[in-house]
């Protein structure tokens, strides 16, 4: 118990609640914003509740995440979190970007207009465990399932067979998938902060039926309002093959850069 | 969960992968080389081989590809190519050639559902070797759905193909920079095959532009001959062939009105345009004339009298409408056996379904 206090107690010190840790269990603190060019915006709803969504395609594709905070449980912090995603109007967007007037109508296009895009939406769950290393790290586990309703009549060709887009868009066309991960977070320096994190897609029953990414990113806090961020994230994937194969690996590597804001 | 992020990362994204997003290539490259699961034992000859040309619209028969034939689709089922290419496979056993020189040949590509077609045409034919030269080759082509592509030209043979190669041809004169980055790179594919008792056999093959409007088919028709005269000063024997996207000397120009689509009006102007890409054969002074130093200096299969006539047309843009024109040959620097020279035009099977191409094959006399 003296440990815990111990661990807690330094942790805090470097590490306020749940400030600047998305993929952790921990939570913003009530009332605090927090807000990036790509990471989503995150908001402390109570003490143990944050909710978030992603801003830039939250017109096309309607999001919300709830990140529920529950009595913390010996080192480990535990939390729930639960998504919900409605793709439906991105997915058509997709499949003529500049609209019927500029260029070629089909110009740009990601997915063949010849294909249906029916109503359907996701429900991602994941339980997220956090715990303290020392005061200077703390370590993540979560695992998660998503379900999709309403995508039975979505064509299997329409896929986006691209890293990050495929194995995330599954979930539409497998109805279900499952996401593994950890995240480390720890400070280098007094101003300089990092995250490693691994995750783990499985879509059983597609043809490209896993991928792993890994990210690095490290952090130099200007200030507590602002933060800069810059790494890479690593993609190792199946993804569809036709005769004499089931399935092709491919890797990509892909800079990461992103400027995030907060407010109390 | 982080769905969202994916869509922002995508332009960055294919500047740090393994391979480019697109795909360029040098002047001369070896071409990949192929071997079917099983070999069949290949005789030898006896004084003359069959040589069979054929486009075959990347096995998708006369589904309506949005890229011609006024379709609306681009992505086509498993089933779908499956079938097709059963019915390749069967017209090519009805066939029996020795070698066959495909054109619009996929593999890789999201379109017809990843199947490797050469590999998988080895495998459903009595042929044996092949070789590929992509003409077409992108992670992924940002416009209508198309996605991943590989496609191109390969040379199928009952024997060895002992080195093959890839020889590019010039890019279109006629596009802005983006579209031509992602747009087609067209080659000569060049085997050497391994005949028994014939030293020095090539196999050519070439898919020449289609719907370049400046004088790209041109540069395209002058390089298919400089590589063919050069095999020929250095004492090689060859037989060359393809879509070379060209009608014959004395043919009709002008295909425009037949292959609009709804809506499509053409010949308005005062100066006789518009045209339809890949409809008209006079983009170009002595366009028409395009094929007679192929014809002047080598043998074909079908001969400069025959040409002409309807029984020898290789192309439609429709599966309404019956073959309206020529567009594949077959040249050698052998002697062609008199009346071997035939173009499928359904005779055997119904081949306007196949392709919209026909198939035309001819036997080369090796003594």
């Amino acid at each position: 118990m003296k440990k815990i206090i111990i661990l807690t107690i330094l942790f805090s010190q470097v590490f306020a609640q749940g400030e600047w840790l998305s993929g952790t269990a921990y939570t913003l603190p009530q009332g605090r914003w927090e807000y990036g060019l790509f990471q989503p915006v995150r908001w402390g709803q109570s003490e143990n509740r944050e909710i978030s969504f992603f801003k830039l395609s939250s017109l096309l594709m309607p999001n919300v995440t709830v990140k529920q905070r529950w009595p913390q449980k010996g080192e480990w912090t535990i939390s729930t979190v639960h998504s919900f995603y409605y793709p439906t109007p991105l997915l058509k967007k997709l499949q003529s970007p500049l609209g019927m007037d500029i260029g070629g109508p089909n110009m740009f296009a990601m997915i063949s207009p010849e294909f249906e895009i029916p109503h359907m939406f996701s429900l991602w769950n994941t339980i997220v465990a956090s715990k303290p290393l020392d005061q200077d790290r703390v370590f993540s586990a979560k695992a998660g399932v998503a379900i999709a309703l309403g995508s039975a009549d979505l064509a299997m060709e329409s896929t986006i067979d691209l890293p990050l887009v495929y194995h995330r868009l599954a979930v539409y066309y497998n109805s279900w998938l499952l996401r593994l991960g950890t995240d480390m977070n720890g400070r280098l320096k007094r101003n300089w902060t990092y995250l490693v994190d691994g995750d783990l897609f499985l879509i059983p029953g597609m043809k490209g039926s896993m991928a792993l990414e890994h990210k690095s990113v490290v952090t130099w806090e200007k200030s507590p309002r602002f933060h800069i961020s810059f790494g890479y994230k690593l993609i190792y994937g199946l993804y569809p093959d036709g005769y004499p194969n089931d399935y092709m690996t491919q890797l990509h590597i892909l800079p990461l850069l992103d400027l995030q804001w907060a407010r109390d | 969960m982080r769905q969202g992020k994916p869509f922002l990362y995508i332009l960055a994204l294919f500047l740090f992968s393994c391979d480019p997003l697109v795909t360029t290539f040098d002047d001369v490259e070896k071409a990949v080389l192929y071997e079917a699961k099983n070999i069949s034992t290949a005789s030898s000859p006896e004084g003359s081989l069959k040589v069979l040309t054929w486009n075959i619209r990347f096995g998708i028969g006369r589904l309506p590809f949005f890229g011609d034939s006024c379709g609306d689709r681009s992505i086509f089922t498993e089933n779908e190519v499956l079938d097709a290419l059963e019915l390749v496979a069967a017209e090519i056993d009805i066939i029996n050639p020795d070698i066959i020189l495909f054109q619009e040949i996929d593999r890789e590509s999201k379109r017809t559902q990843y199947i490797d077609q050469v590999q998988w045409l080895l495998d459903h034919t009595d042929m044996n070797y092949a070789a590929y030269a992509s003409m077409w080759k992108a992670q992924t082509i940002p416009s209508d759905g198309i996605g991943r592509i590989d496609a191109g030209n390969a040379v199928l043979s009952k024997w060895d193909i002992e080195s093959a190669e890839r020889v590019q041809l010039p890019l279109r004169g006629d596009q802005d920079d983006l579209t031509l980055l992602f747009y087609l790179r067209r080659n000569i594919l060049k085997a050497k095959i391994a005949i028994p008792d014939q030293d020095d056999f090539y196999a050519v093959n070439v898919h020449a532009t289609a719907f370049a409007t400046d004088d790209t088919k041109q540069k395209h028709i002058d390089k298919f001959k400089e590589v063919l005269d050069e095999m020929d000063v250095a004492g090689y024997v060859f037989v060359a062939g393809g879509d070379l996207n060209s009608v014959p000397p004395g043919a009709n120009i002008d295909y425009c009105d037949e292959d609009a689509c709804e809506n499509d009006i053409f010949h308005t102007d005062v100066d006789g345009g518009p045209h339809l890409e890949g409809s008209y054969f006079n983009n170009f002074e002595n366009e028409p004339l395009l094929l007679k130093s192929l014809y002047d200096t080598y043998n074909s299969a079908i001969s400069l009298t025959e040409v002409v006539t309807a029984n020898h047309n290789t192309h439609s843009t429709s599966v309404n409408r019956w073959w309206d024109r020529k567009l594949d040959y077959i040249f050698t620097n052998k002697n062609v056996a008199s009346g071997s020279g035939t173009t499928y035009q359904g005779a055997i099977q119904e081949t306007i379904h196949l392709s919209d191409h026909a198939p035309v094959s001819c036997a080369i006399i090796l003594e």
